[in-house]
């Protein structure tokens, strides 16, 4: 890799590149494994040096960007005064806080752990991206304090006792980790709808 | 192209470059062999997976889920060398679960007098299954994070990425000196948050082997009430070699990774139970038959972070319920056929 390249993924990375370098950038890291690879080091390499939690979600959203960058290239001309775009700093955020949209995406193993499990995964698709514009992102809502009652959401009322029934039911199986255990007995608890025994 | 590589890039650089000499192995290392406290990721995973049997604690969580927030106690302790398990809501109407290896009980309170239904324990609350490394790396990246603090309690952070879309990623704080979970994330493959468990408040505590039940004072259990015991005629077929050899359906292509690893047979409501983990993550796939006027479920619901896919099979209900995204529940469903 040239050092050209290195410098500008540094720029991006930190925050000092201009927007031209940045759709030249997300254009290449679509097109290029190698440079993809070494611009999600080099964030996470990024994210070590500021001492940020490492987030799963962070080399997804380093694609998500990149690919969306690349669709909108006309929204992203640099304007008059504009300052330079914070678009790989939130990658542990709920949501890129770029002026254009949210993006995220799951990349496929190849991206994500390259050099790992290609053979086993080739083929696949290389990523899809689902995008929307940022009106659309749903964040945590602020009353999330307020007491709201747990309900199987668009279902019919004569299916809720069954499901009531397997999920009670899951939740001792779903138990077998010390992982999943308590998730969804917290579910369980948190829901109440406990079904009833028979007989009663 | 135009790039000006200002005193700050050069710097930049020069960290990155640093970084790819120094720092970068130790990612990989970190990855392998686990950084910090000497221990990797899978190391913390299976520590975490005794300490949630074998201790004894107490502690205080929020509970996150969609627009949901709840608060709940919960204790763990031994009887006897066994474990029991107490769960109890914090908010909202009283509700508890406590559970052994033979018995769950729940109970609500009603004019303020609790109801208690108890159930034999279908599932095991102990052994749990060991986290098998290879097979959880095959699916997830394991990765350890920075330090965090949750709870008053210093904590390691192990991040479980998944490899593709079948399955939810994991951000697990672990308490460093006890490897008990005190924050796990769950997060879906767009980023959203699916669910939270954080503690505010755990105390370890000494293995008391005299202690009863739970909180009886905090939840009123004590207090008169009424007591239901349920009988199930689900029967464990257990064959580890073949889970579903005892029964008449099976799976033609199951998602990737995932394997049956339980079957349950109820023959008084004609209800087949196969329960499939990715390593990880746990699914329940039920058939039963569909009763006269019985109108089936089709599509999808979820409750929390739980999901569920339902799919009529001829004159059969095939239900599918788990932690993982719908795509996989779904895939689940459509590959159950009858054994020729």
């Amino acid at each position: 890799m040239k050092r050209e390249e290195l410098d500008e993924l540094s720029a991006v990375i930190d925050n000092e590149a201009t927007h031209q370098v940045m759709v030249q950038v997300s254009r290449r890291i679509s097109q290029d494994a190698e440079l993809r690879g070494t611009l999600i080091r080099y964030q996470m390499i990024s994210d070590c040096l500021r001492g940020e939690e490492i987030d799963p979600r962070s080399e997804e959203l380093v694609m998500a960007v990149s690919r969306r960058l690349e669709q909108e290239p006309t929204l992203l001309a640099p304007g008059k005064g504009t300052s330079r775009s914070r678009w790989v700093q939130p990658l542990a955020g709920a949501a890129i806080a770029a002026s254009v949209a949210a993006a995220a995406v799951m990349l496929a193993p190849q991206f994500i752990n390259p050099g790992v499990d290609g053979q086993r995964d080739a083929g696949r698709e290389e990523f899809r991206v689902v995008a929307e514009p940022l009106s659309k992102v749903r964040a945590l809502p602020a009353m999330a304090t307020s007491r709201q009652e747990m309900h199987w959401k668009s279902l019919e009322e004569p299916h809720e006792p069954r499901l009531d029934r397997y999920l009670e039911q899951h939740s001792h199986y779903a138990t077998q980790n010390g992982l999943q255990r308590m998730i969804p007995y917290a579910t369980l608890v948190s829901y109440g709808g406990f079904p009833r025994a028979q007989g009663e | 192209m135009v790039v000006s590589p200002g005193p700050k890039v050069s710097r930049v650089l020069y960290l990155a470059l640093l970084c790819s000499a120094f720092l970068l192995p130790g990612l990989v290392f970190a990855e392998e062999t686990g950084g910090g406290a000497q221990r990797t990721p899978a190391q913390w995973l299976e520590e975490m997976n005794r300490s949630v049997v074998h201790r004894s604690f107490r502690g205080d969580f929020v509970y996150l889920s969609g627009p949901y927030l709840e608060a709940m106690q919960l204790r763990h302790w031994i009887v006897d060398g066994r474990p029991r398990e107490s769960l109890y809501s914090l908010t909202g109407e009283p509700r508890e679960i406590v559970r052994d290896a033979d018995l769950l009980t729940i109970t609500t309170w009603e004019d303020g007098k609790p109801h208690k239904v108890v159930h034999p324990s279908r599932g095991r609350l102990s052994p749990l299954k060991p986290l098998e490394a290879a097979m959880l790396q095959r699916h997830y990246r394991l990765l350890m994070g920075k330090p965090a603090r949750i709870a008053g309690r210093n904590g390691v952070v192990v991040a479980l990425v998944p490899r593709d879309d079948l399955r939810y990623g994991y951000r697990l704080t672990l308490d460093q000196e006890s490897a008990l979970p005190l924050d796990l994330t769950v997060m879906d493959g767009s980023g959203n948050l699916i669910s939270r468990i954080m503690f505010v408040r755990l105390q370890l505590e000494e293995t008391d082997p005299v202690s009863g039940g739970a909180d009886q004072d905090e939840s009123g259990a004590g207090a008169e009430g009424t007591v239901v015991r349920s009988q199930s005629g689900a029967r464990n077929l257990e064959n580890e070699e073949d889970p579903l050899a005892g029964s008449s359906w099976t799976f033609r292509k199951l998602p990737d990774g995932f394997q049956v690893i339980s079957h349950q047979h109820d023959e008084s409501i004609g209800q087949e139970h196969f329960v499939l983990s990715d390593g990880l993550a746990t699914v329940s796939a039920y058939i039963e038959p569909l009763a006269e006027g019985d109108r089936p479920f089709t599509g999808k619901t979820s409750l929390g972070s739980v999901n569920a896919y339902g799919l009529p099979i001829g004159k059969y209900q095939m239900t599918v319920v788990g932690e993982v995204p719908h795509k996989t529940l779904s895939l689940v469903a459509h590959a159950l056929v009858r054994k020729p």
